[in-house]
């Protein structure tokens, strides 16, 4: 995983520098750092020859890129129908003020990223999360302290 | 070019080729809504509002973009296309502050308030800059706002203040991309553009950083074609619309842009573009500086002579006079004279006559240099001379001590002249023209655009006269500057022109501090003492948009406080002072609360503070308590609020109810996110009324139609507002014939009875608010005399306003 701006340029530079390459090379930056720099951004802005507003423009517009570096842990709350009924409003709530973070980004130390989905299909699990790969179920506040305080 | 013939509404109108329905309509002085086309900007097709039915074309098209063809018939205005419009409007409107846009009594209260109040946040159109030339209210207005229904989310978000020069209120964007399309034009590569989307969608530069820290370069076109209230000069947007408008040129860097000078009421209120294309472009100095600097409170407006010994006052020819007393006493080798190179050919040529004539030796500062850049061995000299004549801020105190005797000109006041012997103040920028020619021989010539401040003139007139009292002559051989420029100020924020005359210009523009430019320290304020004690706040609470609670610690005013009372608060010791209705008290605990509408500087600064921090001042209680006693037979008492009113009926809605009155309370407010106080006032009250304008909550209109309506079952009713409020109750008032009373606190301006702004003239009776006050007879009062000399105060409240909210030193 590379964040320098000059590695990123590589990636990209078989896009011929016409706007409708930019979101597909935009992809292609994500896919392989995990999200969108802001070097990245001004790399970009340089071969496509647009202005860092304008790229940004393009990728704030589309949801599926991010802005921040994923975390080592990566935590998504379920907001599914069934998890919301029985409170994942609260765990997210929770977990953002315990965190100092808004969905999307990443503690500062880097360690954890905080998203949300739509359905984990862990409905029977109400409210649920996953940390990186593992789903946790009937979460209650003091487990979330432990799942938290485990994760290093 | 081809002429084509179309037919729009019915009628016969002609267009060349390449024009669009909405350019062939306007050609022919018809009118289709519109705002997002832009006429110097290429076809956008986003708002949808100049929709038109066209024979032959499916659908509604946009007249923006559809370019317009032989044998057209057009459609702008059925029944479908208005209604289409309406919605449009609805949906671009819904989360604009537009209660005003509805309102039944918008005509009748903007006669009142001809002028915007300068709020801290826009959330109508009449606390709004932009009114006077906004774009979006006229479309609206012309399309039957009253009948719009809108749905009102307001969200109040916070106007972005960190940049330098530029306020940005989202909450008033309606995405039309103006701005960005502006940018794109001017610089090829815009530094902004609508990031985000859905709800989210705003203009912002890349990553949303403050535009200081990204591609702008602070030329200010986007501010000026904004078409809202979104984006503005934090400095001059509340001076209005100009009335005069002169093409000339910017007399701060060799570069000589083309620029336009606006001026209102015979006064510079701001600079822009003269036309909206590349080559016109400015740099943040010509746009945002020059009216800075030019209308700075540090100029120099008077001239100053010895005469007996002591620095005073003095005419002009007295000025002259000595002037030319000391240097021709230090003729032949004996005169220095210092001045810098950006200056006019005619000032230019008259510092050669001097030099020559006199035999001086001359000193000519390099552009871009300050006092701190003389030269040491000149510094070295200065003792020698007997006089020095010095035109500009090239003498740091130090080397000014050293002259035996000094002649200091310049347009600012500076701290080295106090070792003047003579000071002339000169006349910059638009108050004087001059010839400036070039390296390359080309010449512009500037014309004077308005009258000098004070009583500052001319450098190159004032050398003249100089002359001619010396009796020397004009010699020829004088040489144009020879400036090199470094660097493009219009592309390079570290090539901006730092120094004028000798003086850094971030000391009179503190925004610049943002692009790197520093201060010399020359103006730092001096420390101010406090008056009495400080007085802690406690909590300071946004109780709408504009409105601030502040809860202060003061026993003592909380001892004695009665309903009806004001204080005088300061936020610092060198705040203005200003009088406040005391809403709320508690002698047990020792606090006092205070509701402060931000709507100039004093509310402004008091705003901003927060809960551990101090005010210099609270004094009070202050002002005559309503006499309860004139109420003894009363048994129903009507309280009317709006605005601050509403939090300044509180305390007497109190007393009357602890008095065994049937008390009703009617608030109103523009809409629904205006109200505040509900509970505390139905704590306090047998009913609470509510009306908004809009329609929002309660039922829709103000608080006179509940006074109009019921006033008949009331003993009594006192009334408190703004102006026009209070005017509206008025004429219930007359009609009713029963007890009513009026608090004129909003119009007081420091409380004393020296100001004078809170004269009133009471049944013919000339009084003063804050000294035979606050409460008057309503139907008494003459409002329409009170709005008039209100709004006489409009500039001088402008000129008092913190208008440096940058300056925060970005590049760290
Ligand atoms: S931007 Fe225009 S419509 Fe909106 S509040 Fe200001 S003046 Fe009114
Ligand atoms: S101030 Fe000029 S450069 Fe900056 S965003 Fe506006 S138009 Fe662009
Ligand atoms: S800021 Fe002004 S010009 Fe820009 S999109 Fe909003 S309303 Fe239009
Ligand atoms: S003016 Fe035509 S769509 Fe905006
Ligand atoms: S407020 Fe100034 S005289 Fe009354």
């Amino acid at each position: 995983m590379s964040t320098n701006a000059s590695n990123s340029t590589d990636s990209f530079c078989n896009f011929e520098p016409k706007r409708e390459y930019l979101v597909p090379a935009l992809q292609e930056v994500q896919e392989r750092d995990g999200y969108v720099s802001e070097a990245a951004v001004e790399a970009l802005a340089k071969h496509f020859n647009l202005s860092k507003a304008d790229i940004y423009s393009v990728v704030s517009f589309y949801a599926q890129f991010k802005f921040t570096k994923p975390g080592k842990h990566t935590i998504k709350v379920c907001q599914g129908t069934a998890c919301h009924v029985r409170g994942s409003g609260n765990l997210l709530k929770a977990l953002k003020q315990r965190l100092g973070i808004e969905e999307g980004q990443t503690t500062p130390d880097g360690l954890i990223s905080l998203e949300h989905v739509a359905c984990l299909g862990a409905c029977a699990l109400a409210p649920a999360m996953v940390v990186d790969d593992k789903v946790y179920g009937r979460l209650t506040l003091p487990e979330l302290e432990k799942i938290l305080k485990e994760l290093k | 070019m081809k002429t084509l013939n179309l037919t729009i509404d019915g009628v016969k109108v002609e267009a060349q080729e390449g024009m669009t329905v909405l350019q062939a309509a306007r050609a022919a002085g018809l009118y289709i809504p519109s705002l997002c086309a832009h006429k110097d900007l290429s076809p956008y097709g986003a708002c949808r509002l100049c929709v038109v039915e066209i024979d032959g074309l499916r659908g509604t098209p946009t007249a923006c973009t559809t370019p317009a063809a032989e044998g057209m018939n057009v459609r702008t205005n059925t029944p479908g296309l208005e209604l289409q419009r309406r919605h449009t409007l609805e949906l671009m409107l819904s989360g604009h502050p537009s209660p005003c846009l509805t309102c039944d009594s918008r005509n009748d209260c903007e006669s009142v308030k001809k002028t915007p109040a300068k709020a801290g946040a826009s959330t109508r159109c009449s606390l709004c800059s932009n009114r006077p030339t906004c774009a979006v209210r006229s479309v609206a207005i012309g399309s039957y706002s009253r009948d719009i229904g809108l749905p009102v989310t307001y969200s109040a978000d916070k106007i972005e203040k960190s940049d330098p020069f530029i306020d940005r209120d989202h909450n008033l964007c309606v995405l039309c991309s103006i701005c960005a399309r502006v940018c794109e034009k001017l610089h090829d590569k815009p530094a902004i553009s609508i990031t985000k989307r859905g709800k989210d969608a705003k203009i912002a530069s890349a990553f949303g950083k403050d535009w200081i820290l990204e591609e702008c370069t602070f030329c200010g076109a986007c501010v000026d074609e904004c078409p809202t209230g979104s984006l503005t000069d934090r400095w001059s947007k509340w001076y209005g619309a100009p009335d005069t408008e002169i093409e000339s040129y910017c007399q701060f860097c060799p570069k000589r842009c083309k620029i336009s000078l606006k001026i209102k009421d015979g006064r510079l209120v701001s600079t822009g573009m003269v036309s909206l294309d590349k080559e016109s472009t400015l740099c943040a100095i010509g746009r945002f500086a020059y009216p800075q600097v030019f209308n700075s409170r540090h100029r120099l407006t008077r001239p100053y002579a010895k005469i007996g010994g002591e620095m005073a006052p003095a005419s002009w020819d007295e000025t002259l006079e000595s002037a030319a007393k000391i240097l021709g006493a230090a003729g032949g080798g004996k005169l220095l004279v210092i001045s810098g190179e950006n200056l006019s050919d005619e000032t230019r040529s008259g510092v050669c006559d001097l030099i020559k004539g006199l035999k001086a030796d001359f000193v000519e500062m390099p552009y871009g240099t300050t006092a701190a850049d003389l030269p040491k061995d000149v510094a070295d000299k200065i003792g020698s001379y007997d006089a020095v004549l010095c035109l500009g801020n090239y003498l740091t105190v130090e080397n000014a001590k050293k002259a035996k005797s000094l002649i200091a000109a310049d347009f600012v006041k500076t701290r080295a002249q106090k070792e003047a012997d003579v000071l002339i103040p000169f006349a910059v920028f638009a108050e004087t023209g001059g010839t400036y020619t070039d390296k390359n021989g080309s010449k512009i010539c500037i014309s004077a655009a308005v009258k000098p401040s004070g009583m500052q003139r001319p450098p190159a007139g004032i050398l003249a006269d100089l002359l001619m009292k010396l009796n020397l002559p004009h010699e020829p051989g004088f040489k144009p500057s020879n400036i090199e420029l470094k660097g493009d100020p219009h592309k390079d924020k570290k090539a901006l022109p730092r120094v004028i005359y000798g003086s850094l210009i971030a000391d009179f523009v503190p925004d610049l501090r943002d692009f790197g430019q520093e201060q010399s320290g020359e103006y730092a304020p001096k420390k101010g003492h406090l008056i009495g004690e400080p007085y802690e706040i406690l909590e300071n609470t946004l109780l709408a948009p504009n409105f601030h609670m502040l809860k202060i610690k003061a026993p003592e005013m909380a001892k004695y406080a009665k309903p009806g009372q004001f204080a005088i608060l300061m936020a610092d010791a060198n705040s203005e002072r200003s009088p406040f209705t005391i809403a709320n008290w508690d002698a047990k605990e020792g606090w006092v609360k205070f509701v402060i509408e931000e709507v100039g500087r004093s509310s402004a600064e008091l705003g901003a503070k927060k809960a551990g921090e101090y005010l210099a001042t609270v004094s009070g209680p202050l002002g005559t308590p309503l006499d309860f006693s004139q109420f003894d037979s009363a048994k129903n008492i009507l309280l009317l609020g709006g605005c601050y009113g509403i939090a300044a009926i509180y305390p007497l809605a109190r007393e009357f109810k602890k008095r065994g009155k049937r008390v009703v309370a009617a608030i109103e407010a523009s809409s629904a996110y205006l109200l505040y106080y509900k509970d505390k006032l139905r704590e306090v009250s047998d009913e609470l009324i509510i009306k908004t304008r809009d329609g929002t909550e309660g039922t829709r209109g103000g608080a006179s139609d509940v006074y109009g309506e019921i006033g008949g079952d009331f003993d009594a009713a006192i009334a408190i507002g703004c102006v026009f409020m209070m005017k509206q109750n008025s004429r219930v008032a007359k009609k009713t014939g029963k007890k009513s009373l009026c608090a004129l606190n909003p119009i007081m301006v420091d409380g004393t009875g020296m100001c004078g702004a809170c004269r009133v003239s009471v049944g013919g009776e000339t009084k003063f608010a804050c000294v035979h006050g606050p409460f008057f007879d309503l139907d008494k009062v003459d409002f329409d005399e009170l709005a008039k000399r209100r709004s006489a105060y409009s500039v001088l409240e402008v000129d008092a306003m913190p208008r440096h909210e940058g300056g925060k030193c970005h590049q760290q």
